[in-house]
């Protein structure tokens, strides 16, 4: 080995380096500072990011990570730099997405005296973490950066923090990068595979009538589509997906049923209802997902593969329960499975298809556009074949309905935590992965206030992204809590924005407001062809409601329903209305 | 030197959580922790011994945990003629023959077999720190299969006035006397 | 259900803040927590005693604890053999034509008398948990005025493997620490 004297700070950018990382997202400060003036010796190396936010850049982080399968790397420095970083952490931990933030920290020998801009952030982060380290000593810098990588990207991935005191960023050692094998007493990598399991589980499946895939975000971080599509396939077994599940299996498929839960599809929800198998792959039963637990598919058994033991009978009672990497395990079992036709069980979604379909939204004749409309249009007008960055609220919840996604890490939403703010910096990182893929976020005009000044990063990195900002002039899934379940008494959702064609010419990037449904493909096909960030605001309905839906703590399967006024009116009245 | 405090805390939720992140907080190494209810209700007594040698140190982080609003009182047992003791459990394996042999070695200090199959015996030692520490020591030329500890457990000796816990914390005086002592 | 954990830990500073900050923000309630050294430099065990109905609880608490990165070990001793102990120092206030009486409860109680004052008594006993507040209620009518006492501690009856130092730093492979599997805690 070759011994190198090197600085602290130098052993963060080597250590970087070898996990592959040629991206950082980040923001300097006085206890980073070390850090920031040794990245001069390996910018040939490192692109470093600047972003306007610290929040930017976790989710930066974020979003590079969901798009490629790697590590994101996020930088800041101590005390408010760090506590910035706090909800891209959350974020990142709800929807288990794999990043390393590294925090500057006043010098060790004043930790703890309330110095200028200290925060205990490794305390701080432990419940938004996977975990956290502290680093004292420069001998532990090394092994420490190598295992916060591992820990991020291995088992259930999420992100992990490293704090590193100035005075061991400025220190020196002979550095000697440990080569050993990686070992960590407290992290148990999952059971082996028992034929045991192999066999209840193909016995399950193969005695089942009315069985129902839930393909979760595990699905994709476990490199699994493909098994999944086999085991749906060989034994014709419908597949509906969570949020963050969408892509994992082709959305185009017959037997691929859309999203379900709150907002997803009626049939895929009864479905669930009437299943008398669930097979659950890599899906936490989110209450967004299950409704009331009591009433949760009632009469099905219930088999759930997940790498972390932890979420296992956490909201659902399963019969079967699997602790292991799902697409090592459907390896296993799928040959033990029967081809079957399941005719009878198909035939009885489809009926439930045929009812709800008809209550579409893009049935109804609107004079003004509609945000369903022009999300349908992007995936025309993409060919399903963008990468989509949605934010949260209603755009998202439609995004998911009316935008077909067919292939793996096409979608990136946060879905766990729900932040607002999160589209315009994922989509800024992804774009460091996906170079040459068509890049859209869509994004509501609440969510985009929350980051927009990550639009002076996207410029200053010439991101390849386009921007399409929803703006119904509300904080629109708020406001329909309020007309739904508040009597319209609108508190606080009403929400002014600036305006947003000007805006992008101060960032200097191209704007464009559409309101009519016709503009919409020939302004698409303007912004297609520039290069660099575009944006362009959509003026829709301001009364739009996402059907159909689940409220909060109601079972599953009493979902309300586009209202069949509203269809025959053409959106002229607006009524609740129960389908059992 | 380690440092001894008795702190006394509401019993609620979450309360430990809170003294040992704010301790580390304040880069304090913890060397043990006991918890455990007291003959109030509602009120946890918490044994705390730190491995902080400065005086000045020490003395503010005793006051730190004071500010907190779980914290009835705390005090530094460090330097008043105090009671403090360990207690262990110790799992030897010997056979037969070595039964007495250990019983032999242990009687020194205050111990009982509680335990006593085949070939392993469970052993239970009281006593001051280094007492259970030297009977432990005494105990390693057998097997020691496992061994717990509880942590270093202290007790004002007598019945000071002064060094008795304010455990009454009217809401209005306890402000009031936290800015009063704070000059 | 009353759950026992005996749970292995790497001695790192806020490794009891980390597994105190999971009980606290997954709702779990602990009924004690003893941590002190073990066998082993460099791991520390601690005893956490729950208290939950379901058995699907009792899973999650058990997996949230192995999750943990400090955490090396977790057993759930809770349907094994295993002697399961109490320390406790209670402090009395008494006059002197008390001592004897005192003394011979004390005694009958299995408790010792460790340390007198002029006016005060400390009293130290060792013992399982009910035995304990037995004693307690038995002084009660003295002047009580300061208990301590740890929690409880516990340990398997029998012959189990030493976990030595090369094993914590090769995993855990002995077959006594060998992790739960998800179906002991099915209904």
């Amino acid at each position: 080995m070759n011994k190198r004297k090197l600085s602290g700070a130098e052993i963060i950018w080597e250590c970087i380096i070898r996990e592959g990382v040629d991206v950082v997202f980040g923001y300097p400060g006085g206890t980073i500072l070390p850090t920031y003036d040794a990245l001069n010796k390996y910018k040939d190396k490192v692109h470093h990011v600047l972003t306007r936010h610290e929040q930017g850049a976790t989710h930066m982080a974020d979003g590079y990570a969901r798009a490629s399968g790697k590590v994101g790397v996020a930088m800041a420095t101590s005390g408010p730099g760090a506590t910035n970083m706090i909800t891209g952490m959350a974020t990142a931990m709800m929807d288990s997405s794999p990043i390393v933030c590294i925090t500057g920290q006043v010098s060790s020998s004043v930790i703890g005296s309330d110095a200028f801009q200290e925060i205990d952030i490794t305390g701080a982060a432990i419940p938004v973490t996977k975990h956290s380290y502290l680093v004292m000593d420069i001998d532990e810098l090394a092994p420490t950066i190598r295992e916060a990588f591992y820990v991020a990207r291995t088992g259930r991935p999420g992100p992990v923090l490293i704090d590193i005191p100035k005075d061991i960023q400025n220190d020196s050692i002979d550095y000697i990068y440990p080569e050993d094998e990686l070992i960590l007493p407290g992290y148990h990598p999952p059971e082996d595979i028992s034929e045991d399991y192999i066999s209840k589980f193909a016995t399950m499946v193969n005695q089942a009538e009315k069985p129902v895939i839930l393909a979760g975000h595990g699905v994709l971080l476990s490199n699994a589509c493909i098994e999944v599509m086999e085991l749906a396939e060989k034994s014709s077994i419908p597949i509906t997906t969570t949020l963050l599940g969408i892509g994992g299996v082709p959305d185009s498929h017959p037997l691929v049923l859309g999203m379900m839960g709150m907002h997803g599809e009626s049939w895929a929800n009864h479905a669930i209802q009437d299943a008398d198998l669930l097979i659950a792959c890599g899906m936490r039963f989110d209450d967004r997902v299950t409704g009331n637990l009591k009433t949760y598919s009632p009469n099905s058994k219930k088999i759930h593969i997940e790498i972390d033991p932890s979420e296992i009978n956490k909201n659902v009672k399963v019969d079967l329960a699997i602790h292991a990497d799902l697409g090592t395990v459907l390896r296993h079992v799928n040959p033990h499975i029967i081809k079957l036709d399941r005719k009878k069980w198909l035939d009885i979604i489809s009926g439930w298809h045929h009812d709800s379909k008809r209550r579409d939204i893009l049935n109804i004749k609107s004079d003004k556009l509609l945000g369903a409309q022009v999300i349908r249009k992007i995936w025309e007008g993409t060919k399903g074949d963008a990468l989509i960055i949605s934010d949260v609220g209603q755009h998202q919840m439609l995004e998911a309905q009316y935008y077909k996604h067919d292939d793996p890490r096409t979608l990136l939403t946060s879905g766990g935590l729900g932040t607002m703010g999160f589209s315009l910096p994922a989509a800024i990182g992804a774009s460091f992965h996906e170079k040459d893929r068509e890049i859209w976020v869509i994004v509501g005009d609440g969510s985009i206030q929350m980051t927009i000044m990550e639009l002076g990063t996207a410029m200053q990195e010439n991101a390849n992204i386009n921007i399409a900002i929803i703006n119904n002039g509300y904080l629109g899934m708020v406001r329909q809590w309020q007309q739904m379940f508040y009597d319209s008494r609108y508190a606080e959702t009403p929400i002014s924005s600036p305006n947003y064609v000007k805006l992008a010419e101060a960032y200097g990037m191209n704007g464009y407001r559409v309101d009519s449904l016709e503009n919409v493909i020939p302004t698409m096909e303007k912004v297609r062809k520039n290069s660099g960030p575009s944006l362009i605001e959509f003026k829709v309905e301001e009364h739009e409601i996402v059907y159909p839906m689940v409220p909060a703590g109601a079972d599953l399967h009493e979902m309300i329903q586009r209202p069949w006024d509203e269809v025959n009116n053409n959106g002229q009245k607006q009524e609740k209305e129960k389908v059992k | 030197m380690k440092q001894t405090l008795i702190v006394f805390v509401q019993d609620e939720p979450g309360v430990l959580s809170r003294i040992s992140s704010h301790i580390r907080k304040r880069n304090f190494n913890i060397e043990s922790l006991v918890a455990g209810r007291t003959e109030k209700k509602g009120i946890t007594r918490m044994t705390v011994v730190l491995n902080e040698p400065d005086k000045t140190k020490q003395q503010f982080v005793v006051n730190s945990l004071k500010q907190l609003i779980d914290v009835y009182d705390v005090i530094d047992a460090t330097e008043i003629d105090s009671f403090i003791r360990e207690y262990a459990l110790v799992k030897v394996a010997v056979n037969e023959d070595g039964k007495d042999e250990v019983i032999k070695i242990i009687e020194q200090v205050h111990c009982n077999v509680i335990d006593g199959n085949e070939d392993a015996m469970i052993l239970e030692l009281t006593g001051y720190e280094k007492e259970v520490e030297s009977a432990i020591k005494a105990l390693e030329k057998y097997e020691v299969l496992e061994i717990v500890r509880s942590g270093e457990m202290a007790m004002v000796a007598g019945n000071f006035v002064a060094h008795k816990p304010e455990l009454t914390k009217s809401e209005l005086n306890w402000s009031t006397s936290r800015i009063l002592e704070s000059f | 259900m009353k759950q026992t954990l005996i749970t292995l830990v790497e001695d790192k500073p806020g490794v009891l803040n980390r597994i105190s900050s999971l009980f606290r923000r997954r709702n779990f309630n602990i009924e004690s927590l003893v941590v002190g050294h073990s066998e082993t430099s460099g791991v520390s065990r601690m005893t956490i005693v729950a208290n939950e109905p379901e058995a699907s609880k009792r899973g999650n608490i058990y997996f949230n604890l192995l999750k943990l990165v400090n955490v090396i070990a977790v057993k759930d001793v809770s349907k094994l053999p295993c002697i399961s102990r109490e320390f406790i120092l209670i402090k009395i206030n008494i006059g002197p034509d008390q001592l004897n009486e005192v003394n011979a409860i004390v005694k009958q109680h299995g408790a010792r008398i460790v340390d007198m004052g002029t006016e005060t008594l400390i009293v130290e006993a060792t013992d399982e948990e009910s035995t304990i507040n037995k004693l307690i209620s038995v002084l009660q009518p003295y002047e009580i005025t300061e208990i301590v006492r740890t929690g409880e501690i516990a340990m398997r009856r029998g012959k189990t493997h030493k976990v030595s130092s090369e094993k914590i730093n090769a995993k855990v492979g002995d077959i006594s620490w060998k992790p739960e599997h998800i179906s002991s805690y099915q209904n």
